[in-house]
């Protein structure tokens, strides 16, 4: 078997038993693995080439890199995602996935666009206009500031006075908002893992009193069968904005499920699943680098 | 054909644009605020709600925003692209053009000359790769996508200071080798480009309003060209230095170059709006959208399988 080099670019502010898992199920099948955090690189552009360096390393000479960037990253992370679109080391995700996945309502028009079904979405420049279409959606709807990331920056608004003192506040701090209309029913979830053609289910349960499901939040997660329609619809958000991995957050709505976000850095939630997540994930970049390094071959 | 302008001031530059595309044939040029827009998607489609002006009955939007509007320009874009609505960007030159670090990432990706150059999160990683640069150099550092440093360092103890003193986090670094020579700062509108060169007294570049229109080689026209397509715009600023692409911008000093340059910049953007609305392929890609995606999705998934 070839010796395979595998890189992980974290975030600035990576989650160290995320990075730990990954690395020793890396180790399992590639031997060695390069974690870099994304302050500890450097990119270098001299003549026509890029070199992205981490101790001495050029990691563009890899045959697989995993960018696990969050939306913070982005000033330094879309150059590197760049590079590396550029050589020819395999990458399960893309600038443009990086770019659209880290605003939400971006994503949604994507996939509204594509026949997939979405949450009725919406995105404003002006709080005048905001509060005219939110209106329109009725209450209550979900506030999300486009940086926001890991349930921050995600509001429940019930009732137009709350609105209006939102929409004054995102306002002075320049930030852009999206609304997603809130649908109503149990505080869960469910996220679809994507990792290539294979889609793991799992159950997000938010805290008691808590209406957002995430994880990190002190929510549950439990995985679930996955069916036809979870798997269609995660496949087909993954096909279109063609990302080998990625984890589609999905909920019940009366016709069915839709998508309310798509996720560019999905965290495993080992406490509950273990090292199920990111086996796969690197199982899969496992077998990408060796379909790789076979083509070169021939 | 309809032409829209859409921007967040109807300046006077605005308002001459808007009667040379009258000029030019257009049988509509409008101008509408940015801030009067909203994108909503529900079910499978997205709808542009705006103040009744109807942005997708137009054949061509000239996009006018600052760059600090990419949240929502990047969307816009991709929906007006996929209407097959022509602009004069395609979807991600905002992203392009308001990350320096991805731009240069980019110019380089496209064999474009920049000059060279290292980008870092954290500024105590630049000193060791800086050794090998020829100096001046200039440093930059961001904060999202805030500058908030650019200076012109001559010497490696300069260089170890200033590195020393940052106390802040920052998102990014970039050193670049300085070009101690004129630049040259280009108006690109499609294939056509008009030159003003600021002189490099010794210290430094002179203002923009004391610039002289200059001709240009083929060579720097042809870099010039690809730069402004390598950061999606047709219409744009490119600056060379020695050969060399130092920065892109999605837009051009309209009221400086009007003094300088005796080509009438408006009706040349006009025109280019015009041979590109008139364009076959927007035109069926207007009048057939889901036959046009259909085919594109066809095509997609032969060229992936």
């Amino acid at each position: 078997m070839p010796k395979l080099r595998f890189a992980i670019i974290g975030s600035k502010h990576y989650k160290a038993s995320t990075v730990k898992s990954l690395v020793e199920e890396g180790k399992v099948l590639f031997g060695k693995v390069t974690f870099a955090p994304i302050d500890k690189v450097k990119l270098v552009f001299e003549g026509n080439q890029a070199k992205l360096l981490f101790k001495g390393l050029n990691l563009l000479d890899y045959d697989v890199c995993y960018p696990r960037l969050s939306s913070k990253d982005y000033v330094l992370g879309e150059a590197v995602l760049k590079a590396i679109a550029g050589s020819s080391v395999y990458c399960p995700v893309s600038l443009r996935s990086y770019q659209v996945t880290n605003h939400k309502y971006y994503t949604i028009k994507e996939l509204s666009n594509a026949k997939i079904p979405i949450v009725k979405s919406c995105l404003f420049t002006s709080p005048d206009s905001a509060k005219q279409i939110i209106n329109e959606f009725g209450m209550p709807v979900v506030v999300k500031t486009l940086s926001g990331f890991a349930g921050k920056g995600v509001i429940l608004v019930e009732n137009e006075k709350q609105l209006d003192s939102i929409l004054d506040a995102v306002h002075l701090f320049e930030e852009f908002i999206s609304a997603q209309k809130f649908v109503k029913g149990k505080n869960s979830d469910i996220r679809c893992y994507v990792i290539g053609k294979k889609v793991i289910a799992v159950k997000r349960i938010g805290k008691q009193g808590e209406w957002r499901a995430n994880v990190s939040r002190g929510g549950s997660a439990e995985e679930i069968p996955v069916t036809k329609e979870m798997e269609k619809i995660a496949l087909d958000s993954a096909k279109l904005l063609k990302m080998g991995i990625c984890a589609v957050d999905l909920i019940e709505t009366s016709s069915g499920l839709a998508v309310i976000e798509v996720n560019f850095m999905p965290g495993p939630f080992q406490k509950y699943l273990g090292n199920l997540i990111t086996r796969e994930m690197v199982g899969f970049l496992h077998r990408k680098a060796l379909e790789r390094a076979r083509q070169d071959k021939q | 054909m309809k032409v829209l302008i859409l921007g967040s001031k109807k300046t006077k530059s605005v308002s001459r644009q808007i009667e040379a595309f009258s000029a030019a044939g257009f049988s509509r040029a409008d101008f509408l605020n940015i801030y009067k827009f909203n994108l909503v998607s529900k079910g499978s489609k997205t709808e542009v709600v705006d103040d009744g002006v109807k942005v997708l009955d137009y054949d061509a939007v000239y996009i006018r925003a600052g760059l600090e509007l990419s949240p929502f320009v990047e969307p816009l874009l991709d929906e007006l692209r996929s209407r097959g609505i022509f602009t004069q960007l395609k979807p991600g030159a905002f992203y392009l053009n308001s990350n320096e670090a991805l731009q240069v990432a980019a110019l380089n990706g496209r064999k474009l000359p920049v000059a060279k150059s290292v980008l870092v999160v954290d500024p105590k990683g630049i000193r060791d790769s800086a050794e090998k640069f020829r100096y001046p150099l200039i440093f930059k550092s961001y904060v999202s996508q805030t500058k908030t440093q650019s200076i012109l360092i001559e010497s490696p103890r300069s260089l170890k200071s200033i590195t020393k003193s940052i106390k802040m986090d920052l998102d990014c670094v970039i050193l670049k080798e300085f070009e101690e020579a004129d630049l040259i700062q280009c108006a690109v509108i499609g294939a056509k480009i008009f030159a003003i060169r600021r002189r490099w007294n010794g210290s430094e570049i002179e203002r923009l309003e004391k610039g002289r229109p200059c001709a240009i080689s083929n060579r720097e026209k042809v870099i010039a060209m690809r730069a402004a397509l390598a950061c999606n715009c047709e219409i744009a600023t490119v600056k060379l230095s020695n050969g060399i692409v130092t920065e892109v911008v999605p837009d051009i000093n309209f009221p400086v170059f009007k003094q300088k340059i005796e080509e009438d910049l408006p009706k040349t953007i006009a025109l280019h709006f015009k041979s590109r609305v008139s364009g076959g392929k927007l035109r069926l890609r207007k009048v057939f959208p889901s036959l046009f995606d259909r085919a594109k999705q066809f095509l997609d998934g032969v060229f992936n399988a």
